[in-house]
């Protein structure tokens, strides 16, 4: 798809056959666009349509029409940006935390590499441990609210960024390693120069991968302890048996993630061309 | 004419856990400067060992190495490494690539930007600099890399297999090139290849060294008239001889 917009900037015109190929190809393009579109249509009609028609209790399944009421109430009661703006935070903070505490670990282990051997096992324990089982301690030692639910999300992610950021430095080129220092270049400068540069398409990948789990990370804070919070609208959703506020949460959830997944794509974009 | 680089009694052993590997055994020779020596020999002989000592960042296990007269000890700018892959970085630009080095020494004893624009547009590159190695042909690449080498100003390049990665044409035609620019910059260089008629075709001296442990077998003088190219050599009357010659050392 990307390089029939880049003819398109281009104003390639080719032969007769080579219009024609582009032509298929965009009404692929727009086929697979519109199934996409018709899908979510035909998903939310029969959906709203089984719970007017009562073919499911609407109390169980909620609706479209109920999820849009519902979030219509809470703006209109003032606590609906109030929970989003909470949430965001969290995950902004638990993401950028975990990054630059990831990367910074794993800076510190390409660089001494007696360290990374000393390491390495607890890496892996640490990485496969389920950190929900953190819950209690995060909650005695840091205490409850903002405080815990943002040590959930940077547990959750310092462990897997340090590692795949890791990974990827340990992959880049011996010869070319070997070729700046042959030049003379310290540790720090083959990590400025080249360590760092040459991986950024893979920090960009986990960036992305860090975003997904950061949202896991503060909803299951928000689970643990929070008294606002989307995760904390799911919480009291469910307790008081109010599927609305439930599935209306988590709609607003899908919005949001997929707005910072667009921007991270975005970002990507532009740094990987001009690094 | 002065000697640039001396090798005297070099020995280098390998060590892992489970068993030692004598790589390197009892390596002398000089280089004058100017000079451009070929060393030949069986996979696995310990050329790249050689250069790898001689470039410090390898120590020998014993002897020593004088380069200028001055004992080898680390890495420095006075010995340039030019690798087998280009190993061009391809989020830089070929003008970034060329000024990697100099960079990296803070243009401390390197070439300036102007003598390098010289050399880019010398060697057929004026007008890339802002290009990234993908849109480079091999041949230009390899290039890229040479001048990058020369920037850090070496008084001695160390070339490991250079040309080995490249097509058959796009062979001769670098290694004509690399050896004018070679000579033109009046450098000396270690050429290390399996390639024995690139050795004939490119320099003074041929150094012919036997399986592993890598000991000097023959040390081969090439008597061309010094103003054949590479491509012409390969059409002189001696060329089928020294070809044999170091065939029959190599079997």
């Amino acid at each position: 798809m990307k390089k029939f917009i880049k003819i398109k900037n281009n104003n390639f015109l080719g032969s007769k056959e080579h219009q024609k190929f582009i032509k298929i190809q965009k009404t692929k393009t727009f086929f697979v666009h519109f199934t996409r579109l018709l899908l979510l249509i035909a998903l939310l009609g029969i959906w709203e349509l089984s719970a007017k028609l009562n073919w499911a209790d609407p109390f169980i399944t909620s609706s479209p029409s109920r999820i849009i009421n519902q979030t219509i109430e809470l703006y209109n009661n003032g606590t609906l940006f109030k929970h989003i703006l909470i949430t965001l935070n969290e995950t902004v903070l638990a993401f950028a935390l975990s990054t630059a505490i990831g990367a910074f670990i794993a800076i510190l282990l390409f660089i001494i590499s007696p360290l990374r051997r000393v390491l390495e096992p607890y890496l892996v324990i640490l990485n496969s441990l389920p950190k929900i089982a953190l819950g209690p301690l995060i909650i005695i030692w840091v205490g409850v609210g903002t405080k815990a639910i943002v040590t959930m999300g940077i547990l959750i992610c310092v462990v897997i960024t340090t590692i795949n950021l890791l990974n990827a430095y340990l992959e880049v080129s011996n010869e070319k390693i070997m070729l700046l220092r042959s030049m003379g270049a310290n540790k720090f400068q083959i990590l400025t120069k080249l360590i760092i540069p040459a991986t950024l398409p893979n920090f960009m990948a986990t960036l992305k991968i860090n975003l997904g789990m950061a949202w896991v990370g503060v909803i299951m804070g928000e689970y643990l302890s929070s008294s606002a919070g989307l995760g904390y609208l799911l919480v009291y959703g469910g307790q008081v048996f109010q599927l609305d506020l439930v599935m209306t949460s988590i709609v607003i959830l899908c919005i949001l993630s997929g707005i910072m997944y667009g921007i991270i794509s975005i970002l990507e974009k532009i740094i990987v061309k001009k690094r | 004419m002065n000697t640039l680089l001396e090798l005297k009694n070099i020995y280098l052993t390998y060590q892992t856990l489970t068993s030692e590997t004598k790589a390197i055994e009892n390596v002398s020779f000089k280089l004058n400067e100017g000079e451009f020596i070929s060393i030949v020999g069986p996979s696995g002989c310990g050329k790249t060992t050689i250069l790898s000592m001689v470039s410090g960042l390898l120590k020998p296990t014993s002897g020593e190495i004088l380069l200028d007269g001055e004992k080898v000890t680390k890495v420095s700018t006075n010995v340039g490494y030019m690798l087998q892959r280009d190993n061009l970085f391809e989020w830089l630009t070929v003008q970034q690539n060329i000024l990697i080095g100099v960079k990296i020494n803070h243009n401390k004893n390197c070439l300036t930007k102007d003598k390098l624009q010289e050399l880019i547009t010398k060697y057929g590159l004026s007008g890339f600099e802002k290009s990234k190695p993908s849109e480079l042909s091999g041949g230009m690449r390899q290039r890229v890399s040479l001048i990058r080498t020369l920037a850090i100003s070496p008084k001695l390049l160390l070339l490991d297999e250079p040309f080995s990665a490249l097509d058959y044409q796009t062979r001769l035609s670098v290694q004509n090139d690399i050896s004018s620019i070679l000579k033109s910059e009046h450098k000396t260089a270690i050429l290390v290849t399996h390639d024995i008629s690139e050795a004939v075709a490119m320099s003074d001296r041929v150094i012919v060294l036997s399986k592993r442990p890598g000991t000097i077998k023959k040390i081969i003088h090439l008597d061309f008239d010094k103003k054949l190219t590479p491509f012409d050599r390969r059409n002189d009357l001696q060329f089928n001889k020294y070809f044999k010659l170091l065939w029959e050392e190599l079997q």
